[in-house]
């Protein structure tokens, strides 16, 4: 439950990105396709930066625009602490050893972006500080309705105003790792606390306090010549990670919202499911809205007319108020979108049985019911939600699935699964329904098979490929698949439902090259030089000359400050940038490709080019020598 | 936290003006002989012993020895008053008069001292002060709050001239002073510049709103407006650029703990944004009688789009929760204009009280100062009034407005942007509760208490704007009230004792 746990310290402040989505249309992915469409940020780096408080000048006065600092702080009795040196501490990327990238799956799935390579620190690097390095967060829920339409003509503009990601919200949620030399606040206060109560792993004989972080973005200026375009809102929640939690899901228990209702006018606020927590300890009920409900502008405060908010419990008999719940935008900006409510030991043990509800006193809005928990308690969400697998033979990948009843994990429960191939109509693609997706033989061809739940609740959920999916087009490797894991009567393919589904980009095979020639390569790196323009401008990696320039300059030691480095495979690599980057771990910010849609037997077959070509090169220089 | 754009929008209504004398406005029932768990009465000092100045919409602060911190506003030492152009209250100056509304030399420019016992008045000038403190002092309609414990005077926004005087601007300040150590420069003559600290944010810039502090790190700005430019009643053709915007809001203001920088400014959800487009309006420290939990109360307000009219209905906002409520049982009629406001909490009756002393409000029952019949009237809605009006809230949760059936002594028009200034030593009794609202309580049955001072505020000379130009006006100036900047001070005495009133019953 960890980031809905205690203690815990909220953020709110601002981000930025620079994604390309010159890559977003399928269309750009044909080899007739020379001159795709330009997109949004076609020279975009794919940075993500939490920008620190003080950080920037910002043009937009906004109060997220000051940057990121901490709101509030709770201590291990639920408290709220006020102490000084920490409320107001400004929190930021550290851009070590490189800015964090951000890159979808595919372009058939733009829904799970993950952020590679986040370093984030607290506090001052000259003062108490932590720095600590986060897990691949994919996105982790996503909606596009999420700003109260502005203007008219719903049949065209739909949730017009500012073009969709403004209108977009996301929520990500991982695990912050920071090494113990790298944690110098004060043991005595609330950090102290919290360090204390992390979950502690070590790796090479260093330990790591991990933290669970979540957070929501919104408000993002993606229209290009407006005010800091490419900046956005953020606000999120940092807590201890417990033994047993889930890394990217709250492992808590859900409301789903009530849908829009037909015809709804504007001014009818949207919503979005909401995990919730029951603390049997301190009796208290957490509501994390942050992410659920529709904002009254762009990167406003959420919308008007919601009326006061009532939690109940639902059942056989009467339900039961349990008080009022805030969602208002203090509470969004200083406490992370998370709204706390006391409950008597009574409404507790109710709770442990039985749903709950949000309700409105708006009779305005539509059905008064605006939330409610599945009758049957369940929850089933889904972790490792981005992955990218080879389908050659023997290489497999795995995801986990979490399964709770009214918020207790559940032993010994195998969920449903199913695979969905992905094309343009499958709900939840991320292209128009004219593209087609599927490949001649994409269905069937990627094997999901799950196990039973754990004590924790964990089923894992492993894929392998059973045969070669083929590619979509020849720059567009492989097949996307939707694999949807759930209990219970839930039937989360037909919505899409993210928090429950896991997407497989199922390379096509590929028979790793030996002895290729620079045509062989040169396929490999059109797509990327014709879509990436960000490394286009700097060299051509189509141009054999820059290409060969790159492959063998400089040393490697350059990038790695004279630590010794070896390539997996190809030990007797030494020089070259391309090599070096190709050859990261694939969470490293500074991986290339950037957009990581190069399947790892196409990259042998690059080193095995370069290889040859170094061999080739020092073979000369020993000829020269001689001569 | 006082206001001075007193006449905004009341220019339109010239058109639907009548001639005739003033009449009552409203309905009353007959006098309630025990309607009030209190009686209150206003004793005018006429005679301190050095004059304070005549101000309004000014900044306020009353030291433990009793000593007043005065600054800001519009005004003058009360020898000059009548030397100092006034222009700007209940009619304006049209755009091409060629005449400011809010003329550089009526705003105040001395820091002072007053003492309402001894007399003893003292002035620093604010040329002295550095200009990142000194324009934003130079202001109008400020929103402040000064917190006892701390002895921390917080003054944020106001309306004034730029820094190059060539237009007027709404300041996006929040400006901090201890007040002990201002006093002291001040009766000294000793620089002061050191104690002030000053910070800018947008969402500070706002006049005409008010400022209550409801913890240690955290205030609420309560609505308000922006005014860009100089200002012109609605109807004028406005200049270029200039621009006006309510905010509609209460912000809630979080300071980063021990240290004078924001760390959030955030509005409290918009119930009506009908109800919220309120400026020059009265903010207290209240009690929600049937709980006997503190709020803060927000009463009355200008103006209601579409028209010059005030707000009715009570605002009540818990600072616990930060949850308001529009309390439409409620209706206040008079007074609903800032205006010196004095709360008053009885627990055993379940009653809590707040008296509003004189002003402007759509309410009418003592016919005050009416000038020469011939000269008619314009009836704006909203004229000066010399009724001090109760609004009470009972423990059933009953709303009841209520005349004294004494009005302002000697009928004057005045308070108008004037100020309620406790007694302090009611503090050390343990008379105070929520740092301003008096515990009738704990006041000796039957014996008048001096519990704290009106003072200053606008004298107006009529009701409402005369029907043609005043005598000896310039060509092309608006018909305007004669108003000035008052020096008026009134003790305020209380007996916790039944007291009569005029139960309102309606308009």
């Amino acid at each position: 439950m960890s980031y809905l746990d205690l203690p815990r310290l909220h953020v709110f402040g601002c981000f930025y990105t620079d994604p390309s989505t010159k890559n977003n249309d399928p269309k750009h992915y044909r080899p007739e396709t020379t001159r795709p469409a330009p997109w949004q940020m076609p020279r975009g780096r794919h940075h993500f930066k939490f920008i620190g408080q003080g950080d920037a000048e910002a043009s937009d006065t906004s109060e997220w625009r000051r940057g990121c600092r901490i709101m509030a702080a709770f201590d291990l009795d639920g408290q709220s602490v006020r102490e000084p040196g920490l409320i107001g501490l400004a929190l930021r990327s550290t851009e070590q050893p490189a800015p964090a990238r951000i890159v979808d799956l595919d372009v058939y799935q733009q829904s799970v972006s993950t952020i590679f390579g986040l370093e984030v620190r607290i506090g001052a690097a000259e003062g108490p500080h932590l720095v600590g390095r986060m897990d691949p967060a994919p996105l982790n829920g996503a909606w596009f309705e999420a700003v109260q339409p502005t203007r008219g003509w719903t049949l065209q503009y739909d949730q017009g105003s500012y073009g969709g990601d403004s209108n977009a919200l996301g929520v990500f949620q991982s695990v912050l790792r920071v090494p113990a030399s790298d944690w110098t606040f004060d043991e005595t206060g609330l950090m102290g606390q919290l360090k204390r109560r992390c979950l502690v792993e070590t790796v090479d004989g260093v330990d790591h306090y991990l933290l669970a972080f979540r957070f929501v973005l919104d408000g993002y200026r993606n229209v290009e010549g407006s005010i800091d375009f490419g900046y956005g809102r953020m606000t999120g929640t940092l807590g201890p990670l417990l033994p047993g939690d889930p890394h990217e899901t709250p492992g808590a228990r859900w409301l789903e919202p009530r849908p829009l209702p037909e015809g709804a006018p504007w001014y009818v606020p949207r919503f979005y499911r909401a995990p919730f927590r029951v603390d049997a300890r301190a009796n208290r009920l957490l509501v994390d809205w942050g992410g659920s409900v529709s904002r009254a502008s762009f990167a406003g405060p959420p919308a008007d007319h919601l009326g006061t908010i009532t939690a109940r419990v639902a059942g056989p008999g009467e339900p039961v108020t349990l008080g009022r719940l805030r969602i208002d935008q203090v509470t969004y900006q200083n406490q992370g979108g998370i709204s706390e409510l006391s409950l008597t030991e009574q409404q507790v043990a109710l709770l442990a049985e039985a749903p709950l509800e949000l309700w409105t006193d708006a009779q305005d809005i539509g059905p008064q019911r605006l939330f409610a928990e599945p009758a049957d308690g369940l929850a089933c969400r889904t972790q490792n939600r981005s992955i990218r697998l080879e389908s050659e033979p023997g290489c497999s990948a795995t995801a986990t699935v979490h399964v709770t009843r009214f918020g207790k994990p559940q032993a010994g429960v195998r969920p449903n699964i199913v695979v969905v191939p992905v094309h343009g109509t499958t709900p939840g693609a991320t292209v128009p329904p004219d593209n087609p997706g599927d490949t001649w033989n994409a269905d069937g061809a990627l094997d999901a098979v799950i196990g039973e739940t754990d004590e924790h609740g964990f089923a894992t959920i492993t894929f392998r490929a059973n045969r070669d999916p083929g590619s979509r087009t020849v720059e567009l490797d492989g097949q996307v698949y939707f694999v949807y894991a759930w209990t219970g009567d839930r039937a989360p393919a037909a919505t899409a439902e993210q928090e429950s589904q896991i997407s497989v980009l199922l390379w096509s095979r590929y028979p790793v090259n030996d002895a290729p020639e620079w045509a062989d390569v040169r396929a490999l790196m059109v797509p990327y030089a014709k879509l990436y323009d960000a490394m286009h401008d700097k060299f051509d990696l189509a141009d054999r000359t820059a290409f060969t320039f790159y492959s063998n300059n400089p040393g490697i030691g350059y990038f790695m400050g004279g630590q010794p480095y070896t390539i997996p495979g190809y030990p007797d690599m030494k020089i070259g940038a391309i090599p070096f980057y190709l050859s990261l771990p694939v969470t490293d910010p500074r991986y290339m490709p950037v957009t990581r849609d190069l399947s790892p037997s196409k990259i042998k077959t690059i080193f095995n080019y370069i290889m040859a070509e170094q061999r080739a090169i020092l073979a000369g220089d020993a000829e020269g020598d001689t001569a | 936290m006082r206001i001075s754009f007193v006449a905004l929008g009341l220019g339109l209504l010239g058109t639907a003006a009548f001639a005739a004398p003033q009449q009552p406005v409203g309905r009353f029932g007959p006098v309630d002989e025990a309607a009030l768990p209190f009686s209150i009465e206003f004793r005018e000092v006429t005679s301190p012993k050095d004059a304070p100045p005549a101000l309004h919409s000014f900044v306020e602060a009353v030291a433990a020895d009793g000593t007043w911190l005065l600054l800001s506003g519009r005004g003058a030492p009360a020898a000059r008053i009548d030397d100092v152009e006034q222009s700007g209250l209940h009619g304006f100056n049209p755009p091409e008069s060629g005449r400011h509304n809010f003329p550089l030399a009526s705003y105040n420019t001395g820091m002072w001292t007053f003492h309402p016992t001894t007399g003893e008045v003292a002035v620093l000038d604010i040329e002295t002060l550095p200009p990142a403190i000194r324009y934003p002092l130079r202001t109008t309609s400020q929103q402040a709050w000064y917190d006892r414990a701390s002895d921390q005077l917080t003054i944020v926004g106001g309306y004034g001239w730029n820094t190059e005087e060539k237009d007027l601007q709404t300041f996006d300040t929040m400006i901090r002073v201890e007040v002990e150590p201002l006093i002291e420069a001040i009766r000294t003559g000793q620089p002061a510049g050191d104690l002030f600290e000053v910070l800018r944010h947008p969402q500070l810039q706002v006049t005409g709103g008010d400022l209550v502090q409801i913890a240690d790190d955290a205030f609420y700005l309560v609505f308000g407006h922006t005014f860009t430019g100089s200002y012109f009643a609605f109807g004028s053709a406005l200049p270029a650029g200039t621009t006006q915007v309510y905010t509609q809001e209460i912000r809630r203001i979080e300071m980063v703990p021990g240290r004078f920088e924001i760390l959030s400014v955030a509005p409290l959800p918009v119930l009506d944004r009908v109800e919220y487009n309120r400026r020059d309006l009265n903010v207290r420290m209240t009690r929600d009688a049937p709980s006997g939990e503190p709020r803060v109360g927000v009463y009355g307000g200008v103006f209601k789009k579409g028209g010059p009219g005030g707000f009715d209905h009570p605002i009540l906002v818990d600072p616990a929760s930060d949850e308001a409520t529009i309390e439409r049982g409620g209706s206040q009629l008079f007074n609903a204009y800032a205006t010196p406001v004095i709360p008053v909490w009885s627990e055993t009756a379940g009653v809590m009280a707040q008296v509003f002393f004189g002003g402007i409000g759509h309410g009418v029952h003592h016919i005050c100062n009416d000038p020469p019949q011939e000269i008619g009237l314009d009836n704006d809605g909203m004229p000066f009034g010399c009724d001090v009006s109760v609004l009470t809230h009972d423990r059933q949760g009953n709303w009841r407005e209520y005349v004294l059936p004494e009005p302002v002594p000697g009928r004057q028009l005045l308070a108008t942007n004037g100020a309620f200034l406790l007694q302090p030593a009611l503090h050390d009794q343990g008379r105070i509760v929520d740092q301003e609202i008096i515990r009738l309580d704990r006041l000796p049955e039957g014996e008048a208490v001096l519990v704290g001072h009106v003072f200053g505020g606008i004298l107006a000379q009529m009701p409402q704007p005369p029907k043609g130009p005043p005598p000896g006006a310039d060509e092309g100036q608006e018909r305007q009230v004669p108003t000035s900047a008052t020096n008026k001070l009134f003790e305020v005495y209380l007996t916790r004792t039944a007291g009569a009133a005029i139960p309102v019953l309606g308009r």
